[in-house]
């Protein structure tokens, strides 16, 4: 597993602070994060792949500080988005699973080799050639997921990956997610989708407010709620 | 057109016609995205003798990521339209556009955002 390391990290956007003094080193294989709306998850993972650069402290991955090697580090962490239509950039299905292998120095029959065991993997070999926005919902995020696992990324980090997904698909995502040898990283407003994981982080206005198995992290955060 | 303009008023006919639209546009783009890759070769290989002026691979991306912003736009358009008939609203031209635009470049930050994730920052 790779190791990730905030260290003394703090930011604002604009004069609203989101993220305070927040240390952590991350080395479980399926972290969870949650926390109510706005108490900064998202910029939180958002600075792992150096979408975010914190105004203090610095965030490592396996010892690569981020803001520095933003491009080696993006190779080892692919990032899920909570909306797939944003994250599919090309066309046609194969063509965004394709995408993700550019600039490696693969041969384009490496390239398409890759492509179509990937869309075997996730289902989507029949719709290869589709025009990517006919895909429904949930086949949006499998190709999502697929386009990021054909990178072979060490770490997958998630940011609310089933919130816009019926219950079928949000399982199904969840049970990919669960299959995965990666390092998986995933915030969530669907606790069950934590139960088992390895730990769970509760934030809470920019700061840790609990963090440990995930029965403790869950209902400190449900006492949050409450 | 006409017969419905004097029926329902010059607006649900402006919005018919901009459905219509869309329409074909996506229609159009279905028939073009099966292609798109034979499309991107030809385009690279169009340009290959001006290589030294033009990087052909970024242009092929940028005609790429277009064609796949063409249905995204398309779908903010329904949207729109969809929310102002569920509040019963008719306005002007300007009052459809500005909520378009709006959404546009929101959605086109977030793609900005997907892009250099998946490694396009060079
Ligand atoms: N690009 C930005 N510009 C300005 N403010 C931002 C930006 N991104 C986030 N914020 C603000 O930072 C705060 C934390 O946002 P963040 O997206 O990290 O929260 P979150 O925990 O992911 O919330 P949610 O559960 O709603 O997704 C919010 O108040 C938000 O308005
Ligand atoms: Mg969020």
């Amino acid at each position: 597993m790779s190791t990730i390391v905030f260290d003394g990290v703090s930011h604002s956007f604009g004069d609203r602070r989101v993220l305070r003094d927040l240390s952590l080193t991350l080395t479980e294989r399926r972290i969870g994060i949650v926390g109510a709306n706005g108490s900064g998850k998202s910029t939180l993972v958002r600075l792992i792949n150096g979408l975010v650069t914190p105004d203090a402290g610095t965030v490592t991955v396996d010892g690569l500080l981020v803001a520095k090697n933003a491009r080696e580090v993006r190779r080892r962490v692919g990032f899920i988005f909570t909306n797939p239509d944003n994250q599919i950039v090309m066309p046609t299905v194969e063509e965004d699973v394709a995408f993700s292998l550019r600039k490696r120095g693969l041969s384009a029959a490496e390239i398409a080799g890759r492509t179509r065991e990937a869309l075997d993997r996730f289902g989507l070999s029949a719709h290869a050639a589709h025009p990517a926005h006919r895909l429904s919902g949930g086949q949006k995020q499998l190709l999502a997921l697929a386009a990021v696992l054909v990178g072979e990324p060490r770490v997958v980090v998630a940011d609310e990956p089933t919130t816009l997904l019926d219950a079928r698909n949000s399982r199904r995502i969840a049970d990919l997610f669960r299959a995965m040898t990666q390092q998986v990283i995933v915030v969530t407003h669907q606790l069950d989708l934590l139960e088992d994981f390895d730990r769970v982080i509760c934030i809470e206005d920019g700061a840790i407010v609990a963090d440990g198995a995930p029965a403790v992290a869950i209902d400190a955060y449900r006492a949050l709620l409450a | 057109m006409p017969i419905q303009a004097l029926l329902a008023g010059w607006a649900p006919a402006a919005l018919m016609a901009g459905r219509l639209l869309v329409a074909v546009a996506l229609a159009a783009l279905f028939t073009l995205t099966t292609t798109v890759t034979a499309v991107l070769e030809g385009f690279q290989r169009l340009l290959r003798p001006f290589g030294r002026w033009v990087d052909a691979d970024r242009v092929g991306l940028l005609v790429a990521i277009t064609l796949r912003c063409i249905p995204l736009v398309a779908e903010i358009v329904t949207e729109v339209l969809e929310a102002r008939r569920a509040r019963g609203t008719q306005g002007s031209l300007l009052a459809l556009a500005v909520p378009v635009v709006v959404r546009s470049l929101y959605a086109a930050d977030a793609i900005g955002e997907a892009l250099v994730a998946r490694g396009l920052d060079d």
